[in-house]
């Protein structure tokens, strides 16, 4: 009886000091992302290439696996380098379309610029997860201290710019935070921007569904994949345990 | 005429080569016991994952190219240009997580029926090495996707052998063949990855067999079945491995292989336990990642030895912590092997044992806090108590009597 006092009370053990780690971070917002939505993922692929692509370069993806991967194909009279220029505004001069899609910022200025070269988009949905990478987009509030007037609550001190500035609006942080770690309660909205609140959340959820797309480009071709598998498997699990009976039935 | 043909080839071999007689002394006329259970499956399954491993291995070697600059993208070529790499990569991570799962339970069964007692404590011992070599061949792998936690990851295990006195720091420089771990590091640890430890591996597992099939397995009821045998020398308890235990094992592969492409195909990083997200950045020496853990499988270790404050005490205790299982089949005084017929004390001992090997799994991965020292503390002391009272309790403890056949 004594034994098993003990083990209940180690186990109690490790749940308490679990939780006291677990405060003190900010809250990371959680978004359903659909990969399936080729339209989710084409407008996101817009933002991407209109207002991150300056700097930041999401080299392990190519221009002709990703136009396939989104659901952009070419046609009889348009070839693939006509489809990503009017999708996107972007100019394919000089660009093989087997390309990789890199950022126009030589490393030696974004290191000048921000005080470190603008780290390369292809994983960085797998690296950070697609809810930090919504709320991080959601997070940036003004601080006259930071080279560039802002700074942001998921990632202190951060080089980048608010590059949608000029879309979300500015935000303030509020004065009395001690009892939160919810974002959205912690900033306030002081000017507006070109997008109202629900739109610019849309519109971040574009591009984190794109960027978790870029992050392992055969997600949806490994999960129905891995239906027919374990289906086969299944059919092959039961024939194998009629065989194995079949000549189990004389081991007594 | 077909058959004529084939026999004929066969006694052709025979002359020159044994093929038929290994295929009877190993296969068709080795005995097993009939009574083998679920904790049975995992010998045959550890030798698949070993040919699976083996097989996208040499694959993914096509592939892979080891140096420091083109590491991390060729890793990414395999995921995303080369045909079906995506596929043959997640299998050989799953793979990786799913040997030491096997493996563990392999080693759970040994200890819960006493397979490692007379006379099979060689076994048991090239068994233990087996898993040494499991857990050296993962800890050179895990340096090559150079992933920073792949980095740091080396940089703190190799930083651990400086801690010997006088030789140490040498010894850390001639192991990382740098400074610092390095491409050199890369290049080594591959070398070592893809041909030293696999051609061990290959050695060790056939003398792990060839032990096997001279003392013949143990069972769940921990009975010697060639105590009984027919007037023809068979065991009356045995069945021959071929086809009763072939069929059998296959119907393990299709179950195993359902629980396998799961994880593979739909949680290949596992929830970050199998494929760290710190592992998604390039290996950096300047940026340190927020928490330096081992993967799942090695953090019972990890926790014993951050459990002690001294270093070298602490590298220790983890040595000894795998030394005192080569001791096991000398410990163990019970008069049965399995725990059907041991009493309460062994099998209280055995559960404890193992809640506390989980938890300190747990507290392996955990950021270290002066509440889980002290609790990786009392687990440590657990594990080791649970091999250096074994003497005591399983020679005091009340048995059961063992039947004379397997039920």
């Amino acid at each position: 009886m004594n034994k098993i006092k003990y083990i209940t009370i180690l186990i109690a053990f490790i749940f308490c000091s679990t939780n006291i780690n677990a405060s003190s971070n900010i809250q990371l917002k959680s978004i359903d992302i659909d990969l399936n939505n080729k339209q989710s993922l084409q407008k996101g692929a817009k933002i991407f290439f209109n207002q991150c692509q300056g700097c930041h370069s999401i080299k392990y993806m190519r221009y002709s696996s990703l136009a396939d991967g989104i659901g952009l194909t070419k046609t009889k009279d348009k070839s693939l380098e006509t489809v990503i220029q009017e999708s996107f505004m972007h100019s394919t001069n000089g660009i093989n379309e087997n390309n990789p899609i890199l950022g126009s910022i030589y490393k030696k200025n974004g290191a000048k610029w921000f005080g470190k070269v603008p780290p390369d988009l292809s994983l960085m949905a797998r690296y950070r997860g697609q809810d930090w990478l919504y709320t991080y987009m959601k997070s940036f509030y003004k601080d006259q201290s930071r080279p560039w007037g802002v700074n942001n609550l998921l990632f202190p001190d951060v080089g980048m710019p608010h590059v949608l500035l000029k879309l979300q609006g500015l935000q303030i942080l509020k004065d009395n935070i001690e009892h939160t770690n919810d974002p959205e309660k912690m900033l306030e909205l002081i000017e507006n921007g070109d997008l109202s609140k629900n739109e610019y959340n849309n519109m971040i959820k574009d591009l984190v569904t794109f960027l978790s797309y870029v992050g392992e480009p055969v997600q949806v071709e490994r999960k129905s994949l891995g239906i027919k598998i374990i289906i086969f498997l299944f059919l092959l699990m039961f024939l194998l345990f009629f065989l194995k009976k079949e000549y189990w039935k004389d081991i007594k | 005429m077909y058959k004529n043909i084939s026999h004929n080839l066969i006694s052709w071999v025979d002359k020159r080569f044994p093929v038929t007689k290994l295929w009877k002394e190993h296969m068709s006329e080795y005995h097993a016991p009939k009574n083998f259970n679920f904790w049975y499956y995992f010998g045959s399954l550890a030798l698949l994952v070993f040919g699976m491993q083996i097989l996208s291995g040499i694959w993914l070697t096509m592939f892979y190219n080891p140096s420091s600059i083109e590491a991390f993208d060729s890793v990414e070529y395999i995921m995303r240009d080369i045909k079906f790499g995506w596929l043959i990569r997640y299998i050989y991570l799953t793979g990786a997580s799913f040997f030491f799962i096997v493996i563990y339970l392999h080693i759970f069964r040994a200890l819960m029926y006493g397979s490692y007692r007379k006379p099979r404590e060689l076994l048991w011992i090239v068994g233990v090495v087996i898993f040494l070599c499991l857990m050296a061949e993962c800890f050179f792998g895990y340096l090559l996707p150079w992933g920073n936690m792949s980095f740091w990851g080396a940089q703190v295990i190799t930083s651990l052998f400086g801690a010997i006195p006088i030789i140490g720091e040498s010894l850390v420089e001639l192991i990382r063949g740098d400074y610092t771990v390095s491409g050199v590091t890369l290049n080594r640890f591959f070398s070592i990855h893809v041909s030293a430890m696999p051609i061990i591996f290959l050695i060790l597992i056939v003398v792990h067999l060839l032990a096997l099939h001279e003392v013949g397995s143990s069972n769940p009821d921990g009975i010697e079945i060639k105590d009984n045998k027919d007037k023809n020398g068979i065991p009356l308890d045995g069945i021959p491995m071929h086809p009763y235990y072939t069929v059998k094992d296959l119907f393990g592969f299709s179950v195993f292989f359902i629980l396998f492409f799961s994880v593979t195909m739909f949680i290949p990083d596992f929830f970050g336990y199998f494929l760290e997200a710190p592992n998604f950045t390039p290996a950096d020496q300047l940026v340190t990642p927020e928490h330096i853990a081992p993967v799942w499988y090695m953090t019972p270790y990890y926790a014993i030895l951050r459990a002690i404050p001294d270093k070298l005490l602490g590298i220790i205790a983890m040595g000894a912590s795998i030394a005192i299982l080569f001791l096991l089949p000398w410990l163990d005084r019970s008069p049965v092997n399995s725990i059907r017929y041991k009493g309460l004390m062994s099998k209280l001992a055995l559960l404890i044992f193992i809640i506390s090997f989980f938890i300190l799994g747990y507290l392996g991965m955990e950021p270290p806090s002066e509440a889980k020292t002290l609790l990786a503390q009392i687990c440590s002391f657990i594990y080791f108590a649970f091999f250096i009272f074994m003497p005591f309790y399983s020679s005091k403890d009340k048995c059961k009597e063992v039947p004379k056949r397997v039920k």
